[in-house]
Protein backbone atom coordinates (compact mmCIF):
# COMPACT_ATOMS: atom_id res chain seq x y z
CA UNK A 1 0.00 0.00 0.00
CA UNK A 2 1.85 3.00 -1.29
CA UNK A 3 1.79 6.01 0.30
CA UNK A 4 1.31 5.66 3.98
CA UNK A 5 4.71 7.39 4.98
CA UNK A 6 5.22 9.97 2.56
CA UNK A 7 8.34 9.82 0.55
CA UNK A 8 10.08 12.96 -0.40
CA UNK A 9 13.52 12.92 -2.84
CA UNK A 10 16.33 15.23 -3.03
CA UNK A 11 18.73 13.11 -5.62
CA UNK A 12 19.72 10.24 -4.25
CA UNK A 13 18.50 10.99 -0.34
CA UNK A 14 15.27 10.25 0.73
CA UNK A 15 13.16 11.17 3.54
CA UNK A 16 10.58 8.90 4.49
CA UNK A 17 8.12 10.24 7.20
CA UNK A 18 6.50 7.59 9.56
CA UNK A 19 2.83 7.92 11.09
CA UNK A 20 2.16 10.02 14.72
CA UNK A 21 1.90 6.71 16.47
CA UNK A 22 3.40 3.51 15.48
CA UNK A 23 1.82 0.01 17.17
CA UNK A 24 1.17 -3.86 16.18
CA UNK A 25 -1.81 -2.21 14.14
CA UNK A 26 0.16 -0.03 11.16
CA UNK A 27 4.18 -1.31 12.39
CA UNK A 28 4.01 -4.01 9.33
CA UNK A 29 2.65 -1.49 7.35
CA UNK A 30 5.88 1.16 7.96
CA UNK A 31 8.03 -2.00 7.98
CA UNK A 32 6.95 -2.50 4.27
CA UNK A 33 7.31 0.95 3.38
CA UNK A 34 10.83 1.50 4.86
CA UNK A 35 11.94 -1.27 3.10
CA UNK A 36 10.30 -0.56 -0.38
CA UNK A 37 12.10 3.07 -0.44
CA UNK A 38 15.24 1.26 0.03
CA UNK A 39 14.93 -1.19 -2.77
CA UNK A 40 14.04 2.59 -4.71
CA UNK A 41 17.57 3.53 -4.66
CA UNK A 42 18.55 5.66 -2.27
CA UNK A 43 22.05 6.67 -0.73
CA UNK A 44 20.63 8.61 2.11
CA UNK A 45 17.56 7.23 3.97
CA UNK A 46 16.04 10.32 6.69
CA UNK A 47 13.47 8.36 8.67
CA UNK A 48 11.55 11.06 9.93
CA UNK A 49 9.84 10.78 13.26
CA UNK A 50 10.03 13.97 14.32
CA UNK A 51 6.12 14.73 14.46
CA UNK A 52 6.18 10.84 15.39
CA UNK A 53 4.62 10.97 19.16
CA UNK A 54 4.70 7.26 20.25
CA UNK A 55 6.10 4.02 18.71
CA UNK A 56 5.62 0.70 20.31
CA UNK A 57 8.29 -2.10 20.17
CA UNK A 58 6.52 -3.23 16.75
CA UNK A 59 7.65 0.34 15.76
CA UNK A 60 11.17 -0.36 16.88
CA UNK A 61 11.41 -3.57 14.86
CA UNK A 62 10.26 -2.29 12.10
CA UNK A 63 12.89 0.84 11.98
CA UNK A 64 16.04 -1.83 13.17
CA UNK A 65 14.80 -4.34 10.07
CA UNK A 66 15.11 -1.54 8.34
CA UNK A 67 18.43 0.01 9.59
CA UNK A 68 19.73 -3.93 8.94
CA UNK A 69 18.85 -4.00 5.44
CA UNK A 70 20.17 -0.88 4.69
CA UNK A 71 23.23 -1.32 6.62
CA UNK A 72 23.62 -4.81 3.93
CA UNK A 73 23.15 -3.02 1.03
CA UNK A 74 25.08 -0.27 2.24
CA UNK A 75 22.69 2.57 2.37
CA UNK A 76 23.10 5.60 5.11
CA UNK A 77 19.92 5.41 7.69
CA UNK A 78 19.86 8.27 9.82
CA UNK A 79 16.78 9.23 12.28
CA UNK A 80 15.25 12.25 13.05
CA UNK A 81 13.24 11.86 16.14
CA UNK A 82 11.07 14.87 17.86
CA UNK A 83 9.51 13.25 20.55
CA UNK A 84 10.11 12.63 24.11
CA UNK A 85 8.22 9.36 23.98
CA UNK A 86 10.02 7.93 21.16
CA UNK A 87 13.26 8.85 22.70
CA UNK A 88 12.46 7.40 25.23
CA UNK A 89 11.63 3.79 23.87
CA UNK A 90 14.57 3.78 21.80
CA UNK A 91 17.09 4.51 25.01
CA UNK A 92 14.79 1.91 26.54
CA UNK A 93 15.55 -0.76 23.60
CA UNK A 94 19.36 0.86 23.51
CA UNK A 95 18.28 1.78 19.46
CA UNK A 96 19.81 4.65 20.02
CA UNK A 97 22.85 3.28 20.63
CA UNK A 98 22.89 1.55 17.18
CA UNK A 99 21.16 3.66 14.51
CA UNK A 100 22.56 7.45 14.53
CA UNK A 101 20.15 9.49 15.77
CA UNK A 102 19.59 13.53 15.10
CA UNK A 103 17.23 15.93 16.68
CA UNK A 104 15.73 17.81 13.68
CA UNK A 105 15.65 16.86 10.02
CA UNK A 106 18.27 19.21 8.99
CA UNK A 107 20.91 17.65 11.74
CA UNK A 108 19.84 14.29 9.95
CA UNK A 109 20.18 15.02 6.29
CA UNK A 110 23.70 17.14 7.31
CA UNK A 111 25.00 14.31 9.34
CA UNK A 112 26.08 16.84 12.46
CA UNK A 113 26.04 16.71 15.19
CA UNK A 114 25.35 12.93 15.95
CA UNK A 115 23.45 12.18 19.33
CA UNK A 116 24.94 8.81 19.12
CA UNK A 117 28.12 6.85 19.50
CA UNK A 118 27.70 4.78 16.22
CA UNK A 119 29.40 5.55 13.16
CA UNK A 120 27.90 8.84 12.27
CA UNK A 121 29.51 10.46 14.97
CA UNK A 122 33.37 8.87 13.87
CA UNK A 123 32.37 10.01 10.37
CA UNK A 124 31.78 13.83 11.80
CA UNK A 125 35.48 13.33 13.27
CA UNK A 126 36.93 12.72 10.59
CA UNK A 127 35.14 15.57 8.84
CA UNK A 128 33.41 13.42 5.71
CA UNK A 129 30.20 15.07 4.53
CA UNK A 130 27.06 13.20 3.95
CA UNK A 131 27.50 11.92 0.63
CA UNK A 132 31.04 10.91 1.79
CA UNK A 133 29.70 9.05 5.04
CA UNK A 134 27.96 7.20 2.58
CA UNK A 135 31.39 6.01 1.79
CA UNK A 136 32.51 5.05 5.31
CA UNK A 137 29.12 3.14 5.86
CA UNK A 138 30.26 0.94 2.81
CA UNK A 139 33.82 0.90 4.27
CA UNK A 140 33.36 -0.43 7.81
CA UNK B 1 1.19 20.15 34.73
CA UNK B 2 -0.18 21.03 38.31
CA UNK B 3 2.20 22.67 40.63
CA UNK B 4 0.60 22.47 43.80
CA UNK B 5 2.56 21.15 46.70
CA UNK B 6 3.37 17.19 47.25
CA UNK B 7 0.74 17.16 50.40
CA UNK B 8 -2.08 18.30 48.19
CA UNK B 9 -1.21 16.17 45.26
CA UNK B 10 -0.93 12.99 47.91
CA UNK B 11 -4.23 13.81 49.16
CA UNK B 12 -5.95 14.06 45.50
CA UNK B 13 -4.48 10.44 44.29
CA UNK B 14 -5.93 8.99 47.58
CA UNK B 15 -9.30 10.14 46.31
CA UNK B 16 -8.13 9.00 42.91
CA UNK B 17 -10.90 5.87 41.85
CA UNK B 18 -9.80 3.39 39.62
CA UNK B 19 -10.48 3.43 36.36
CA UNK B 20 -11.45 0.61 34.05
CA UNK B 21 -11.74 -0.45 30.58
CA UNK B 22 -11.55 -3.34 28.34
CA UNK B 23 -10.08 -2.97 24.67
CA UNK B 24 -8.99 -4.97 21.40
CA UNK B 25 -6.34 -4.54 19.40
CA UNK B 26 -7.49 -1.75 17.30
CA UNK B 27 -7.73 0.00 20.97
CA UNK B 28 -4.79 0.19 21.56
CA UNK B 29 -4.80 4.38 20.92
CA UNK B 30 -7.50 4.67 23.35
CA UNK B 31 -6.06 2.78 26.04
CA UNK B 32 -2.56 5.01 25.44
CA UNK B 33 -4.67 8.01 26.15
CA UNK B 34 -6.60 6.71 28.30
CA UNK B 35 -3.70 5.39 30.60
CA UNK B 36 -1.60 8.89 30.43
CA UNK B 37 -5.32 11.18 31.25
CA UNK B 38 -4.87 8.94 34.17
CA UNK B 39 -1.41 9.19 35.28
CA UNK B 40 -1.54 12.81 35.41
CA UNK B 41 -4.88 12.95 37.14
CA UNK B 42 -2.94 10.76 39.73
CA UNK B 43 -0.12 13.18 40.07
CA UNK B 44 2.74 11.66 37.88
CA UNK B 45 5.27 13.61 36.58
CA UNK B 46 5.43 13.57 32.02
CA UNK B 47 8.56 11.44 32.29
CA UNK B 48 6.70 9.39 34.36
CA UNK B 49 3.44 8.79 32.81
CA UNK B 50 5.37 8.64 29.31
CA UNK B 51 7.40 5.69 30.65
CA UNK B 52 3.86 4.10 32.07
CA UNK B 53 2.07 4.42 28.96
CA UNK B 54 4.80 2.57 27.26
CA UNK B 55 4.60 -0.34 29.40
CA UNK B 56 0.95 -0.65 29.43
CA UNK B 57 0.95 -0.36 25.91
CA UNK B 58 3.13 -3.55 25.44
CA UNK B 59 1.16 -5.31 28.18
CA UNK B 60 -2.06 -4.59 26.49
CA UNK B 61 -0.34 -5.68 23.15
CA UNK B 62 1.09 -8.91 24.32
CA UNK B 63 -2.49 -9.68 25.72
CA UNK B 64 -4.53 -9.29 22.96
CA UNK B 65 -1.72 -10.46 20.34
CA UNK B 66 -1.39 -13.81 22.36
CA UNK B 67 -3.86 -14.35 24.72
CA UNK B 68 -7.35 -13.08 23.89
CA UNK B 69 -8.74 -11.50 21.17
CA UNK B 70 -10.24 -8.74 24.16
CA UNK B 71 -8.56 -7.77 27.09
CA UNK B 72 -9.21 -5.40 30.46
CA UNK B 73 -7.09 -2.72 31.72
CA UNK B 74 -7.60 -1.52 35.24
CA UNK B 75 -5.57 1.21 36.79
CA UNK B 76 -5.14 2.01 40.08
CA UNK B 77 -3.67 4.30 43.20
CA UNK B 78 -1.19 2.08 45.65
CA UNK B 79 0.72 4.18 48.28
CA UNK B 80 3.41 5.75 46.50
CA UNK B 81 3.07 4.00 43.31
CA UNK B 82 0.28 3.45 40.18
CA UNK B 83 -0.44 0.09 39.63
CA UNK B 84 -2.07 -1.02 35.92
CA UNK B 85 -3.34 -4.48 36.03
CA UNK B 86 -4.14 -6.67 32.25
CA UNK B 87 -6.15 -8.97 32.18
CA UNK B 88 -6.72 -11.51 29.28
CA UNK B 89 -8.19 -14.82 28.79
CA UNK B 90 -5.41 -16.32 27.25
CA UNK B 91 -2.16 -17.70 28.63
CA UNK B 92 -0.52 -15.70 26.47
CA UNK B 93 3.03 -16.50 28.20
CA UNK B 94 3.08 -20.53 27.32
CA UNK B 95 1.71 -18.78 23.74
CA UNK B 96 4.93 -16.62 23.00
CA UNK B 97 7.20 -18.59 21.39
CA UNK B 98 10.57 -18.93 23.07
CA UNK B 99 12.98 -16.01 23.24
CA UNK B 100 14.85 -15.70 20.28
CA UNK B 101 18.40 -14.88 20.65
CA UNK B 102 18.47 -12.15 17.54
CA UNK B 103 16.88 -8.87 19.11
CA UNK B 104 15.07 -8.17 15.74
CA UNK B 105 13.31 -10.97 16.15
CA UNK B 106 12.55 -10.57 19.64
CA UNK B 107 10.44 -7.60 19.01
CA UNK B 108 8.23 -9.51 16.79
CA UNK B 109 7.62 -12.13 19.50
CA UNK B 110 6.45 -9.71 21.68
CA UNK B 111 10.01 -10.01 24.02
CA UNK B 112 10.93 -6.48 23.33
CA UNK B 113 7.85 -5.31 24.48
CA UNK B 114 8.49 -7.63 27.78
CA UNK B 115 11.68 -5.97 28.31
CA UNK B 116 10.51 -2.74 27.77
CA UNK B 117 8.07 -2.73 30.68
CA UNK B 118 10.81 -4.67 33.33
CA UNK B 119 12.47 -1.93 32.54
CA UNK B 120 10.30 1.18 32.80
CA UNK B 121 8.32 -0.44 35.76
CA UNK B 122 9.64 -0.76 39.51
CA UNK B 123 7.18 -4.01 38.70
CA UNK B 124 5.87 -6.46 36.44
CA UNK B 125 4.37 -9.58 37.97
CA UNK B 126 2.99 -12.09 35.52
CA UNK B 127 0.24 -14.68 37.00
CA UNK B 128 -1.24 -17.37 34.87
CA UNK B 129 -4.35 -18.66 36.67
CA UNK B 130 -7.55 -20.85 34.75
CA UNK B 131 -9.10 -17.85 33.63
CA UNK B 132 -6.16 -16.23 31.99
CA UNK B 133 -3.21 -14.33 32.56
CA UNK B 134 -3.10 -10.96 34.15
CA UNK B 135 -0.03 -8.49 34.33
CA UNK B 136 0.39 -6.15 37.38
CA UNK B 137 2.80 -3.13 36.49
CA UNK B 138 3.95 -1.27 39.30
CA UNK B 139 4.91 2.29 38.71
CA UNK B 140 6.11 4.91 41.54
CA UNK B 141 4.31 8.29 41.42
CA UNK B 142 7.61 10.43 40.29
Amino acid sequence: MAGFCPVRWAGHSAIITLPAEIDINNAGQVSDELLRVLDGGAQLLVVDMIRTTFCASDGVHAVLRAHQRAAAMPVTLRLAVGGHAVRRVLELTGTDQVIDTYPSLDAALAGTPARCDGAGARAIEDGAGPGQQAGLAAGE
Amino acid sequence: MDRSPPGGADERRQWLPPAEMTFTMGDLPQVRRFTEEWAWQAGMSAAGATDFVIAVNEIAANAVRHGSPQAALRLQVAADSLTAEISDNGRWQLAMPPAPADDGARAAGGWMGLRIARLACDEVQITLGAGGTVVLLRMPVT
